[in-house]
């Protein structure tokens, strides 16, 4: 038992209101002895919580004490008798427990986030394709007709595109049929000047205006159909919207505020998206050329439709297929291949020309590609 | 002497004298310096990327319980006594109860809805997290209240978190139908409706401005800000078109897209400084409109106060790359509390605890609407 020749004092609130009396203090092997307004009371050392220490950890200014059975209590006592306390109960009073409590918080935490970080950048992607192929047809085509319907409120459809449509549908079910698509094609032109394609759920199609005005001949507008159409054969769309649902959600969910660790982590996260992504077109870029084969239609138009469209992409756009950045100063810079939404333009390319063959036979005849040209010529 | 084992059966009752407790005119006063807080900031950010964030409640809570512990009303310190796992588990209880239903409910219309009945929706939505956000804030206030003890005394939010949601919805459509000119008195009523029902222990908050309040030039500022704010607006559309930046924008020129940014940073200080008087007149006609056990609060905060702070902020801000957030969230709160005034006599052995404990957990809806504040 301790037995210190001048006894401390504190200030003790009661928690039953905001006065406070002044209190002598005495330290016991077994607890804390408050003595004031003649009156006694004793805090059993084992029901001690330290609730602050103000100033340095191991030199405060004051530190306020209280116990479990009397959460409202306060004592508040003046930092010259940290010592003597911290003699009576080491534990409590080690200077270094919140650092060693805090280290295993953290640890517990980084090992919970390490499970999440699992489901969400490895398991919600891999459950995305089973998902994707367990979802019935006739829901995605009503999802993808929605998507349609509402993204046309944004990008319109180009006016007069009705002939156009008629004419390119047989040939569109053709390429559909023989690519074992999966779903009816519903396809249509809007009015956006960048040249671009792509495909929805449930095998709603669109070409930009831009598109038509890039590409050199239909050989080269049909390998880009294509290549959109394998996406839908492989409910590429699907996919994304489970992985873009379960990733931003939970990202969403988890991570909230706007602080740089939010920003790091979804940063993260866009990169994994990024590398599906990228995966998705190398998918539909290998079944679209053998599709191109298959039909007799050159493998190579895919190569020039690419090459036709970075020429007329503004730059830095998504149809640039993400590779340069012009900086200001005409300064472009190569995106490192792991920042990009598509795989390397060149392998692509490539891959294209090596499966070059010429052409066996024509979709439209020259005066129906004509009509399909200018779509979109009224807006 | 008697001696009993607990404090609680002490039962000691109003054992303090009453000349001691009786206190004129209170200081408040807040030392907190800046490098504790760039650490706290610092480490919660670093700790937040390997713990998927999760880590900011607990380095939130540490933040507040130093803010609070370095803050003094007549030197005595304020104590917060909430904790990193109420804030966890008040944004997972969030997420699972309102977040994810309101989410997949949006979701669910973006799918099966066509483009017009989805047109339909669209303003209903908006409407919910309008009302949702009012209700967080509301509720993260009660939280707020509920942990924070001033002389073993704790404070209390009492209401409704849906009457204050449905209020903020209706005050936030009549300042939008105003063109924001309802927006002050909207303010000033939805401070009165959270401040009349908070509570110091059993003594309620009283919500009355007095003469000095209002005096305040609440409107005068606003018009000024609103003038200003139009004039900077329509300037900075004037030059973008005027310079041909949307065109170039458009075919994805990063040059445009650096002027504009580059416009953008005056633009945004111009409107700040509109702002910071009309701020600070509201901020007095606020402060000086509470009362509570006797005393009456005022501020005596200043446009010039909040301009210095402000951009010395935004500097602390960037120049520690973010992470001096937390410390630059400490330096408006200390400016705040350098600049109340608290006068009037009180009897502290008279203010009883409240019996309100507050909520088990707390802020989990303000979290995920990232409207949750460090203070």
């Amino acid at each position: 038992m301790l037995h210190p020749k001048s006894p401390p004092t504190g200030q003790y609130f009661d928690g039953t209101n905001a006065g406070f009396i002044s209190v002598d203090l005495t330290i016991g092997a077994d607890g804390l002895r408050l003595r004031g307004a003649e009156r006694e009371i004793f805090w059993p050392r084992r029901e001690w919580v330290l609730v602050s220490v103000i100033g340095a950890a191991r030199a405060p200014h004051s530190f306020r004490l209280s116990v479990k059975s009397d959460p409202d209590a306060r004592l508040v006592v003046d930092g010259t008798h940290f010592a003597e306390f911290a003699a009576a109960d080491p534990k409590l009073f080690d200077p270094d427990r919140g650092t060693r409590r805090m280290a295993g918080l953290v640890l517990g935490l980084v090992g919970a986030s390490a499970a999440l970080l699992a489901v969400l950048f490895f398991g919600i992607p891999a459950a995305s394709g089973p998902l994707a192929r367990a979802t019935s047809r006739d829901l995605e085509a009503q999802m993808g007709r929605n998507m349609t319907s509402q993204i046309n409120l944004i990008m319109r459809p180009c006016k007069d595109q009705d002939e156009a449509l008629a004419l390119l549908a047989p040939a569109l079910n053709r390429l559909a049929t023989a690519g074992e698509v999966g779903f009816p094609i519903e396809f249509r032109f809007v009015s956006v000047g960048v040249p671009n394609a792509f495909a929805l759920p449930g095998g709603q199609v669109m070409a930009t205006s831009g598109l038509l005005d890039a590409v050199g001949d239909q050989d080269q507008f049909f390998a880009v159909i294509a290549h959109e159409l394998n996406h839908v054969k492989r409910r590429h769309g699907m996919q994304a919207f489970y992985r873009n649902l379960g990733l931003g959600l939970g990202l969403e969910l988890v991570t909230g505020g706007s602080g740089v660790a939010q920003q790091g982590v979804t940063l993260a996260a866009q990169v994994t998206q990024l590398r599906h992504t990228r995966n998705h077109e190398r998918e539909a870029d290998r079944d679209a050329l053998a599709l191109l084969a298959a039909e007799g239609l050159d493998p190579a138009a895919l190569a020039r439709a690419f090459e036709a469209i970075t020429a007329r992409a503004p730059v830095g756009d998504e149809a640039d297929e993400g590779v340069r950045l012009t900086l200001p100063g005409k300064v472009r810079v190569r995106i490192p291949d792991w920042l990009r939404s598509h795989p390397d333009l060149d392998e692509r390319i490539s891959a294209a020309r090596a499966l070059a063959k010429p052409a066996r036979t024509r979709l439209l005849s020259d005066a129906d590609w004509a009509t399909v040209k200018s779509a979109c010529a009224n807006g | 002497m008697t001696e009993i084992s607990s404090g609680r059966d002490w039962g000691l009752g109003p054992v303090s004298q009453p000349a001691a407790t009786t206190t004129q005119d209170l200081k408040v006063a807040n030392d907190s310096t800046i490098g504790p807080m760039l650490w706290i900031g610092f480490y919660t950010s670093v700790l937040g990327f390997f713990t998927f964030t999760i880590f900011r409640f607990w380095g939130r809570t540490q933040f507040r319980r130093r803010l609070w512990s370095e803050t003094t009303v007549g030197d005595e310190p304020l104590e917060y006594t909430g904790r990193g796992m109420e804030l966890f588990l008040g944004a997972v209880l969030a997420i699972l109860t309102v977040m994810l239903p309101t989410i997949g409910s949006v979701v669910a219309a973006q799918l099966f809805l066509g483009a017009a009945a989805f047109a339909f929706v669209v303003p209903l939505i908006y409407l919910v997290v309008f009302f949702l956000i009012g209700a967080a804030v509301f509720l993260a206030r009660r939280y707020h209240l509920s942990r924070t003890t001033y002389r073993g005394v704790r404070f209390a939010q009492t209401g409704s978190a849906t009457a204050y949601g449905l209020k903020t919805l209706g005050y936030l459509l009549l300042t939008v139908l105003t063109l924001g000119w309802a927006g002050p008195w909207a303010r000033i009523r939805l401070s009165r409706n959270l401040w009349a029902k908070a509570c110091y222990g059993d003594e309620k908050f009283e919500f009355a401005p007095d003469e000095e309040a209002k005096r305040q030039p609440v409107y005068l500022s606003f018009a000024l800000m609103w003038v200003g704010g139009v004039a900077v607006y329509v300037g900075l559309i004037y030059t973008i078109y005027s310079l041909g930046l949307n065109d170039r924008i458009q075919s994805g020129d990063l040059g445009a897209i650096g002027i504009v940014y580059a416009l953008l940073l005056p633009a945004g200080i111009l409107i700040a400084v509109f702002s910071v008087w009309h701020e600070a007149a509201i901020t007095r006609r606020i402060t000086g409109s509470l009362s509570v056990a006797g005393l009456r609060l005022s501020s005596k905060i200043t446009a010039w106060d909040l301009v210095s702070v402000m951009i010395t902020n935004v500097l602390l801000v960037i120049f520690t790359l973010g992470f001096g957030f937390m410390a630059a969230q400490m330096r408006l709160w200390k400016l705040f509390a350098n600049r109340l005034r608290i006068e009037g006599t009180i009897d502290f052995a008279k203010i009883q605890q409240n019996a309100d404990r507050g909520p088990k957990h707390g802020e989990g809806m303000a979290d995920g609407l990232d409207i949750a504040a460090n203070f």
